[in-house]
């Protein structure tokens, strides 16, 4: 091949590949902006680092809808509604009946007032399945939130019958019948749910407005004496939702980590409020409470040592804390070193003279 | 033309000589590097003599690479991590062409924070060495650790384009899947890995977060995170750096190693290791239980028995001892019973000696809750329901809160016709344990038996709250269910 021709290559291949050089580029360029809309400042470190890697996934594989959806259940986790539903719904566009999109969307368009856009996501999965039990769930709220209660109460009923005993059924199923001027039937279902659920703080008033109807004032007013006085009435029912579920556990801001936390840790479940508990430090490493919770938990674990780790750096954020002190006596007490669990013990209850729990432990000891 | 061949092959012989002396006199010349002093370091006695003995070994030959190298990890295993990062710039200097050492130096920095100058050095390793896949792995998850997750990304793709199939990179994978928010992608990793090294907890850890993640917990999830409570991240390794294992000692290492060889059932290595480590530490009463339970794990109980008997000597006050006595014989006497070769007195002649160590320990700490509990567990198995409740009584009033005691009162309570304090008991560990299913079974089955429907149920529809599928909820529904069609018939 000569000097020439050699040179006349050459300059082929760079027209060539200055042709469809651009082309890759300005596909890269353009999910490269999905990235700049995203405005991730003012969130925490984790969460930064959950959105840019379900772009950089979306940049690597930008015909998964899974991938789509991942991120917009990132974003939706965090309360970003507006840009959830974007990739939601450009989820949907690659897989249009992607049950989980569609479903997650309908319920950002509901938490950003677009009532009829929720609609139209929930009609849609029950055109596919009909006896969907939580859509039907969320339907039924949407027609009670729009005073339509024969349809509120027929979604309300398929969702029981998919749910046979559930509390939450029971609950809404009163709640449409009584809307309905139906009673007795309405109290019927929601003596149901004080059976399953009796510290509900809603359903009793719901049941003390329903005696109001009947004309029974007297145990009316008895409920709503109750309400006043009985401070371990709560909100106790819960939806069990697995399409939910499965987006607000991606919540990894140190708020919602610790909520879950302080739930784990309610039912017993401590390796599994740890966890949270860790992930929620990673947020806010020079939280004192956070530092003293994690020690807590380690201690509930059995975890002495690392307890004392923790709660020694607890003490370093906040010396005043007297929990901090108790605690990390008992850990040093179940590490056997008995004077200084003693004297943390007393430390305890000079910050917070008559601690119950320090008193118990220095009373046990012999100390007091 | 015949006298220039020798001429010129005279110049070329010249010329190579000339060349092989400016090579020699300009190659560098490698002075060996002074051997590592142990003085004055924080080490008890089990790492001094470790150290000790692998310094008498690497000084029969300080030039040797390889024995400097394994002299830095002695002192790295150990927590020396300064001297360590010393004695592997000697091993680099004595041999450049080992990855190893500038790695381990690398290691040995990350350990003591200085992150970034790891992260650097870690760096130039990759470049140096790029098949070193080691190297990649530990670079993957420090750049993870600063945040840097497309570096940690890069570095994790380029190990598993070398070790594909590497259990810990993959999980290593999946732990950048988990920390950028790919949790279904972590979870797919996860199963496959978990299901192949069922020993790996670092990845049953990250599987019970993984599932956290994806918004599903309970009680399974609870268990592995729990049992992996002290895992740590397994890395991709040199088969050099197991000296790195072999190395590490000290009283509380060796304490937490063997007890988690114990939690695994790997008795047998327990038992090895804690006997070689009792020679240095014979009046150590830790060692001493562990042992025994390790003796314990393997069946023969009468050796730990005996190791308990020495920890008494050693500590008469020591109630764990005596407590484990009445644990042993009472399982020993059950293995026996359900062997059923056995005869009865053999078998009662153990439970006899548990209630014995239970006595014995109440003697020694008579407020100790645990004593009391033990005793009456021994009397329950002699079926001296009346001295059980005795002792449990008292157990309950030292420690109202042990939902344990309660349950066994309430067996031993309904056994004796005691209806109204097995009702009180079973009725406060639902209240201070409104989690445990069992209470709230035994509480529906007790209601039952009293023909109370309407309580059965609600201790029913709770029980089936915290798990509906459980075979003890579903006996009892059958029960409440019977109950209930026999009212409807009366």
């Amino acid at each position: 091949m000569s000097r020439g021709c050699r040179f006349a290559c050459f300059l082929c291949g760079v027209l060539l590949l200055g042709m469809v050089g651009p082309f890759p580029f300005n596909i890269a360029s353009s999910q490269q902006s999905d990235e700049t809309t995203i405005d991730v400042t003012g969130l925490e470190p984790l969460v930064r680092r959950a959105i840019t890697g379900g772009l950089r996934r979306i940049e690597k594989n930008p015909q998964s809808h899974q991938r789509h959806y991942e991120l917009a259940a990132i974003l939706d986790a965090h309360e970003i509604q507006e840009l959830a539903i974007t990739y939601y719904q450009k989820a949907l566009t690659l897989k249009p009946d992607h049950l989980p999109s569609l479903y997650n969307c309908g319920l950002n368009y509901e938490f950003l007032g677009r009532n009829e856009d929720a609609r139209n996501a929930w009609d849609r999965i029950l055109g596919d399945q009909p006896d969907h039990p939580t859509t039907n769930f969320r339907l039924g709220e949407y027609y009670l939130r729009t005073g339509q209660f024969e349809e509120a109460l027929t979604c309300f009923k398929r969702f029981g019958s998919s749910r046979p005993g559930s509390a939450m059924a029971h609950s809404r199923i009163g709640r449409a019948l009584l809307q309905l001027n139906r009673v007795t039937e309405s109290l019927a279902e929601l003596q149901k749910v004080m059976e399953i659920a009796p510290r509900d703080r809603p359903t009793l008033i719901t049941i003390s407005q329903a005696y109001l109807r009947t004309g029974n004032r007297e145990k009316a007013q008895e409920i709503q004496q109750r309400l006043e006085e009985d401070d371990s009435l709560h909100d106790s029912l819960v939806l069990l939702d697995p399409l939910r579920a499965e987006v607000l556990g991606r919540a990894i801001n140190s708020n919602s980590c610790i909520a879950r936390a302080e739930n784990y840790d309610r039912q017993g479940l401590y390796a599994c409020a740890l966890t949270e508990y860790l992930l929620a430090a990673r947020g806010r490493p020079d939280h004192a409470r956070l530092a003293q919770r994690i020690g807590v938990t380690l201690v509930k674990l059995a975890a002495y040592a690392r307890a004392i780790e923790h709660l020694d750096r607890a003490i370093v954020l906040d010396a005043s804390s007297a929990d901090s002190h108790h605690y990390r006596g008992l850990a040093r007490l179940q590490m056997g070193a008995r004077e200084s669990a003693i004297a943390d013990f007393r430390k305890s209850l000079q910050l917070q003279p008559g601690h119950p729990l320090s008193t118990e432990q220095l009373e046990k000891l012999g100390e007091l | 033309m015949a006298p220039v061949f020798p001429l010129r092959n005279l110049a070329s012989w010249l010329l190579s000589g000339f060349l092989l002396l400016t090579v020699i006199s300009c190659q560098k010349v490698v002075t060996i590097p002074p051997l590592v002093t142990l003085q004055n370091l924080a080490v008890d006695q089990l790492q001094d003599q470790v150290l000790t003995d692998q310094r008498r070994i690497t000084a029969t030959d300080i030039g040797d690479p390889q024995k400097r190298g394994s002299m830095a990890m002695a002192l790295e295993a150990n927590g020396l991590h300064r001297l360590a990062i010393s004695e592997y710039q000697a091993a680099q200097r004595l041999d450049p062409a080992d990855a190893l050492w500038p790695y381990r130096a690398a290691i040995a920095r990350l350990a003591i924070g200085e992150t970034e100058r790891a992260i650097e050095d870690l760096n130039k390793v990759t470049d140096r060495f790029p098949d070193f896949s080691p190297a990649w792995h530990r670079l993957a998850m420090a750049r993870l650790e600063i945040a840097d997750d497309v570096g940690a990304e890069h570095a994790i793709g380029q190990l598993l384009d070398l070790v594909p199939e590497s259990i810990r990179g993959r999980a290593g994978y999946a732990e950048i899947l988990l920390n950028t928010g790919d949790a279904p992608g972590a979870l797919e990793i996860l199963k496959t890995v978990t299901q192949q090294d069922r020993r790996n907890e670092w990845a049953f850890r990250l599987l019970g977060q993984t599932y956290l993640r994806l918004g599903q917990s309970g009680t399974v999830v609870e268990g592995m995170l729990r049992n992996t409570l002290d895992a740590e991240r397994l890395y991709q390794q040199d088969p050099r750096e197991d000296q790195l294992t072999r190395f590490r000692t000290g009283r509380d290492h060796e304490n937490k190693f063997c007890a988690k060889l114990i939690r695994q059932s790997r008795f047998d290595i327990a038992r090895e290791r804690l006997l070689r480590t009792l020679q240095t530490h014979p009046e150590d009463v830790e060692f001493r239980s562990l042992l025994a339970q390790a003796h314990q794990g393997e069946g023969n109980t009468s050796a730990a028995l005996k190791e308990l008997d020495t920890i008494i000597r050693l500590d008469a006050e020591l109630i764990g001892a005596y407590i484990l006595k009445v644990n042993f014989s009472i399982q020993e006497g059950d293995r026996l019973a359900r062997s059923g070769k056995s005869s009865t007195d053999e078998i009662l002649s153990h439970y006899q000696r548990a209630a014995a160590s239970g006595t014995a320990a109440i003697t020694q700490a008579p407020d100790n809750w645990q004593a009391h509990f033990a005793r009456a567990r021994a009397e329950v198995k002699l079926s001296n329901d009346a001295a059980a409740r005795l002792h449990l009584a008292k157990a309950r009033q030292l420690e109202p809160n042990s939902s344990e005691v309660c349950l066994v009162l309430f067996d031993v309570c309904l056994r004796l016709a005691d209806r109204d304090l097995a009702a009180t008991t079973i009725q406060a560990v639902t209240e201070m344990d409104p989690g445990n299913l069992d209470a709230w079974v035994k509480l529906g089955l007790f209601h039952v038996s009293e023909g109370n429907l309407e309580q059965a149920h609600k201790a029913l529809q709770k029980s089936a709250q915290i798990n509906p599928i459980h075979p003890a909820v579903q006996t009892l529904r059958s029960r409440v269910s019977s109950l209930q069609s026999k009212n409807k018939d009366s």
